[in-house]
Parts: C-alpha cells; structure tokens; sequence
C-alpha cells in the first residue's frame, strides 16, 4: 500500500516520467528532451466561440496527528471568449478535493464546486482595462498566481491567505503603465462581495484542519476597496508590489486595514521572493494580524530544484506567532508540470499550519 | 598604415583641436540622437543597413494607431497591451521557439529567453490569455501581416518585403548574429 510519502514521490516521479517518455516516442523521437506538454494550451470549443483550459492538481498529504490522504485536490476548468477587440469574458469553476482517499475510507465530505472567478473585461484604452465581476483579489503576488502548477510548493504561507479574502466581486480598473523605462501594473478595485457574490461561500481563513475550540473564521468579504501597485525593472526580473486594501468581513464585525508588500528576483534560474502583510482594525489601533515569508527556490539540474521558506505570522485567533518552515523539491519535466514533496514544520504552528508532509503532481492543460 | 576615413565621416572633415574633438550642432544633434536610440535599444528606421544582423518588425501599410518605441514593442509582445489607440486588436505574432530569430527577438526585445518566457505565459495562461501565435516562417509571418489589420511580426532586416511597412530595427544579441546571418542569402561578393 502507499502508505509512505516517499513511495508517493516516486509513484509520481515515475508516472510523470512514463507519459514524458510515451509522449516523445508518439512524436517520432524528434524533440531533444522528454516532453510531456511543451506549454499550456487552449481548447476551441464547438459552442458560442468559447475556449477552455484549466488545471488539476493531486496532493498527498500526512499531518501530524492526522492520517495520510491522497485527493484531487483541484480540477479548475477556464472558459474564455473574446467579444470583441475591448471586451473579454473569463471563469474559472472548480471542483475542489472531489474525493478524499484516507487510509481505506474513501470520503467525498469536502467536496466543493466553486466558481472561482468569473468577469468581464472592458479594455478601455491601451493601458487601462475595467474588470466587472468576481476575481481574484489584488493583494500580493501569490494570490494572484495560486495554482499548484505555477508555485513551489504545495503548502500555501499564510501570509498570503489568511487575512484578507482571497476573492472579490465588484468593479476593477487595472492596466500597466511606462514609468521611464519601465513597467507599472496597477490594479483598484471596490468590491461589494455582500450583493454580487450568490455562490457558497465558505472559504476558510485556515483551511488546514484545525482544533475544535480554535475559532476560524470565513474569509469573505462584505465589502472592500483596495489598490495594488507592481514594479517590474530589468526585464520583469525585478517586481516589487505594494498592496493596500480597507474592508469587513463575513465573520468579523470591525472593518480592516491591510498594507502589504511583495518582492521577486529571479536570476540564472535562481528565484527569492518574499511578501509581507500587516492588518489592523480600523477603529482603533491595536495590531490584528500580521505575517511575512522569504522564499528562495534554486536549481539543482535541468529539472530539479529545491525550495526553501521561512515565515512569520501572527494571527488574531491564536495568542503566539506562529512560525513555518517548509523544505521542498520539485521535479519539473516542463514549465507545465510540477511534482512536489515537501516538508513543513515550525514552532507554535500546530493551531494553524500543523507539520506534515505533502506531495503533489499539477499540471496546467 | 593608417586608414583613410571616408569622405563623408564627419569627423574627417570637422576641425580638430589637439585631444579634443570638436563637432558641429548638427553633428552633436546626430550623435545625442544616436545616442538616444542606442539607449531605447533601437536604431532608427532611416539610413539603417538591411542587414541580416538586424531584426525588423513589420507591420501593415496600414499600420495601427501606435508609437511604436521599445517599451511599447515589448508590451505588445508580452500581451499587455492588445489594442491600438483606435481600439483596433493587435495581433503579434511569433516564430518557432527553437527559431534562431525567435531566439535573438526575446533576447532583444524582451530580455529573456525563450524558455524564461515560457513561466511568464503559463502566469499568463491561468488569467486566460494566450501567447502570441506562431508563424512557422519569416514568409509566413510577412504574408500574414501584409493581408491581417493589427498584426505585426517580425523577420531578418534581409526579408523585408514591399507589402509590409518597417516600424523598428532591433540589433541582433552578438552571440546569436551568425544564426541570424545565415538565415539570410550570401551578399554579392563585390559587396563582401
């Protein structure tokens, strides 16, 4: 039985390097490196001129305390289509921990079908675009890029979830502008989650199992405006972000401020990113919550690299700042596909970010 | 031996003072402009050699309502601007990954490699837009444009064609100007 995060791993490694194998064989041997799918694509879809993608991604995963469970943990379907030459819809459904495979049980109790994002985008000028629907919110760099395949890890730092809500409905201006000889993206939004958004909504701000008597509360928003700022130099080598937002959640009676910032730096394959938030209640001035991560991912070979993480974060549900510490590799056989295995552990992380082992095997289509 | 500055150098017909160069307004004017181009990472469309060591993106007679600088060129590229000030779509067009001049105009224009890029279109992917489509020949690409509004391609300063309108000459990387070279047909030899 698979009953080790090890014999996982190379389960995984060992499927993934099959299809690659089967794959560059099917092509007649021409392609110089194994290839399972060079990048993602689009599928035209025989209906009203819509196109389809999205993304799935298998975790396995052993916390303490807990059993080892194997799940789908999500399969994202996007559907676009273009108007016009201005208007654009895009969504994104998905079907999230379709089953849970725990020891000999097999559970379909977390369950969720959820419509991640779904919008319009009017493209007013060259540089400016008005979004109007449901998206994900503007606040640091890895929310707005969160799909398995397209992170290091398959554990998420909390700084990037845990105190804002990682979706919002209502109106967006966004675009990118030159600043010398550079670029800026700038993204402003007001959201009105409250009257916009009808579909469940039972995002929770640690979606990792916690105690009983620990309160975790829903992280939606009631309403929020916010604007986020990105600077890319050296060729988008260099991205610094500054977030901003001010809101009320479903859960919490008092309005939030949140300030938040987010650098990356990739060089020679060498990627270092970090992000920090600090949120705050808006009626007086006694610190909520905060919480900041460094990453630094470098490349062992051709495919292989390591990942390392340290992060900080101090919630408002639990007295102690938890700090998380996560070593991890990824296999890469394409930009695509990525098979992961990691350890987390920390100190006065058990309430929110328990130590565990993951694994995953995610790939955009 | 010495050699012989062409005639037209205009440094060979400006008076010299001893360690010091002087020129003209106009000679300056040129030179900042020079200067200035070399800056953005473009030559300018006039007076430049058709050579095989220059890329030229092309667009068609037509051409979309833009100003087409380096800053500009690569947000077209990179998918973050898709209209023209008329709101007209532009449609920017690639050649093979593997393609030498695929390879240099990465390098050129968007500072990273063809592989590099691929992580940045994968971001882009789960927003739901697509890489710039691809041609599998500079013909193809030269053929597209002059028949497509709002295209634009690029090909080996050598391939430029009369149906299809220059908008800049980017300089191909030196370590990637002999592939560029051959992709282009041998100069007469009372030219080499």
């Amino acid at each position: 039985m698979l009953n080790n995060p090890l014999k996982i791993l190379c389960c995984l490694t060992l499927a993934a390097t099959l299809l690659a194998a089967n794959t560059a064989r099917a092509q007649g041997g021409a392609s110089q490196a194994p290839v399972i799918f060079q990048k993602a694509k689009w599928y035209d879809l025989p209906l009203f001129g819509f196109r389809a993608g999205g993304y799935i991604s298998l975790q396995f995963l052993k916390l303490r305390g807990n059993k080892w469970e194997f799940t789908p943990h999500d399969l994202s379907l996007f559907l676009s289509r273009d108007f016009s030459s201005r208007l654009h819809f895009f969504s994104e459904a998905e079907i999230g921990d379709a089953f849970v495979v725990s020891g000999s049980h097999i559970s379909t109790r977390r369950t969720e079908v959820d419509l991640e994002r779904f919008y319009l985008d009017y493209q007013a000028t060259t540089r400016a675009g008005v979004r109007f629907g449901k998206f994900l919110t503007p606040v640091g760099r890895w929310n707005l890029i969160h799909a398995d395949p397209l992170v290091w890890t398959v554990s998420r730092p909390l700084t990037t979830a845990a105190a804002f809500s990682r979706h919002a409905s209502g109106l967006m201006l966004h675009g990118t502008l030159p600043v010398g000889r550079t670029d800026m993206d700038y993204s402003v939004y007001a959201d009105d989650s409250d009257a916009l958004d009808p579909t469940q909504r039972n995002e929770l701000a640690f979606p990792d199992p916690m105690p009983v008597s620990t309160f975790n509360p829903r992280n939606v928003f009631k309403h929020a405006f916010g604007l986020r700022l990105v600077h890319r130099s050296f060729n988008d080598s260099l991205q610094v972000g500054f977030s901003a937002a001010h809101f009320q959640l479903e859960d919490i009676a008092r309005s939030k401020n949140l300030l938040g910032t987010d650098v990356f730096w990739t060089v020679n394959r060498i990627e270092i990113s970090a992000e920090g938030i600090y949120r705050t209640n808006a009626d007086n001035n006694s610190t909520d919550e905060w919480g900041g991560f460094v990453q630094l991912v470098v490349p062992l070979s051709h495919h292989l690299y390591a990942v390392g993480r340290h992060e900080r974060f101090k919630a408002h549900v639990v007295p102690e700042a938890a700090t998380i510490q996560t070593l991890g590799i990824i296999y890469a056989p394409t930009p695509p596909v990525k098979i992961k295995f990691e350890h987390r552990g920390g100190r006065h992380n058990g309430k929110l970010a328990p130590d565990g082992w993951f694994a995953s095997f995610s790939m955009l289509l | 031996m010495m050699p012989v500055p062409p005639p037209h150098d205009p440094a060979a017909t400006s008076a010299q003072a001893p360690g010091r160069t002087r020129r003209s307004p106009r000679g300056r004017l040129s030179c900042l402009a020079c200067l200035s181009m070399l800056l953005m990472g473009l030559q300018p469309v006039w007076g430049a050699p058709l050579r095989g060591d220059k890329i030229a993106v092309i667009a068609p007679a037509d051409m979309p309502d833009l100003a087409f600088d380096q800053l500009t060129l690569r947000d077209i590229f990179l998918k973050r601007i898709t209209i023209d000030r008329q709101g007209h779509a532009l449609i920017p067009l690639n050649l093979p990954p593997d393609h030498p001049l695929r390879r240099a105009f990465s390098i050129a224009l968007l500072g990273q490699s063809t592989r590099a890029l691929q992580s940045y279109w994968n971001q882009r992917y789960f927003h739901g837009v697509s890489p710039p489509y691809v041609m599998n020949s500079q013909e193809a690409v030269v053929r597209f444009v002059a028949k497509t509004a709002g295209a634009i391609g690029y090909v080996a300063a050598c391939e430029m064609d009369d149906k299809v309108r220059q908008v800049a000459l980017i300089p191909v990387p030196p370590p990637l100007q002999k592939a560029v070279r051959a992709l282009c047909p041998p100069p007469p030899k009372d030219q080499k």
